[in-house]
């Protein structure tokens, strides 16, 4: 690693060679790399991330190239986690990758996480993200949730055993089929805060999202945090203690 | 009446339940949302006879299912 790189991070106060070293031992994977993974895997190997996972079942599509920043005109119809792989190393090949092309399901995500210091839920429907949430408090990994829509989006940092979970705060779901609206910056600014949220657990800096819902919209540029509380009740993580 | 909602003043009729509130801010299906009445959690099932008062402060959060 080189730590010249990394030069203006040591200008930074409460960060030093030290917390860099920390974040390149740390490994952390992306689930999905759309809109926010993207951005956040860039982020995430541009500053010197150790090991970088990435799941993503898809190929690249034309519609995805006003968020998805990490391809371009000529990656269409090919693999989002082989693209991502090649882009990674040319930004940062001291990054060791891992890669997935697949769904995740009930069956395999406590195989592909359990070995991360830390989870990014980037995928964009409901399942999933709660699928995340449930195998990151069974397995204690600590993670960060966002989700986006239209011109707004929102994201919670959870540590499992000590902060709220989404079960904690959402009790009722419905599933979401259709396409939904998605202003291309949006997924960007939430992806780079799931990214800084990863950094800072890894490098050990910094105040987390943890108990604070962040909400976004950049229609009415209204920035907000709404303070939540763990449920003591909670069926999943009211038992972890 | 005046209420506060998510951080800002809204005035509304007297006697307005959360419910109400969700359609005047096209919330048509308050599903994934969650609702806190002066920082206190309130049940999706009391919505809609949850009454709000003057000066209460309202917020809700979502949970926004694409990425």
């Amino acid at each position: 690693m080189n730590l010249k790189r990394f030069e203006r991070h040591f200008l930074l106060p409460k960060y030093d060679e030290e917390s860099q070293k920390l974040i390149f031992k740390s490994s952390v994977i992306v689930i999905g790399a759309g809109g926010l993974g993207s951005p956040a895997i860039i982020y995430l190997a541009a500053n010197g991330i150790g090991k970088l996972g990435i799941v993503d079942f898809d190929t690249i599509d034309i519609t995805n190239l006003n968020r998805q920043i990490l391809y371009d005109i000529n990656d269409i119809n090919n693999d989002k986690v082989s693209v991502a792989r090649e882009k990674i190393a040319k930004i940062n090949p001291d990054v060791q990758i891992e890669s997935f092309k697949l769904k995740l399901n009930n069956d395999n995500i406590r195989d592909i996480i359990k070995d991360y210091d830390f989870v990014i839920d980037a995928v964009d429907n409901i399942e999933t993200k709660l699928l995340i949430n449930d195998a990151c408090v069974e397995l204690r990994k600590p993670f960060n949730h966002a989700g986006i829509n239209n011109y707004a989006g929102s994201t919670i940092t959870v540590i499992p055993e000590k902060s709220a979970c989404l079960r904690c705060i959402f009790k009722n779901f419905k599933k979401d089929s259709s396409k939904s609206a998605v202003f291309g910056p949006i997924p960007g600014i939430l992806g780079i805060i799931q990214a800084a949220e990863a950094l800072k657990y890894c490098g050990k800096f910094g105040n987390l999202l943890t108990n604070k819902f962040l909400f976004i919209d950049l229609y009415s540029m209204q920035f907000r945090i709404t303070q939540i509380q763990r449920d003591e009740n909670c069926y999943l993580c009211g038992g972890v203690r | 009446m005046i209420i506060k909602l998510n951080g800002k003043t809204k005035e509304i009729k007297e006697n307005s339940t959360i419910l109400d509130l969700f359609y005047l801010e096209d919330i048509v299906e308050p599903v994934c949302v969650e609702v806190y009445v002066n920082k206190k959690k309130i049940d999706f099932e009391h919505y809609e006879k949850y009454k709000l008062k003057d000066g209460d402060e309202l917020e809700y959060i979502y949970l926004f299912a694409s990425g």
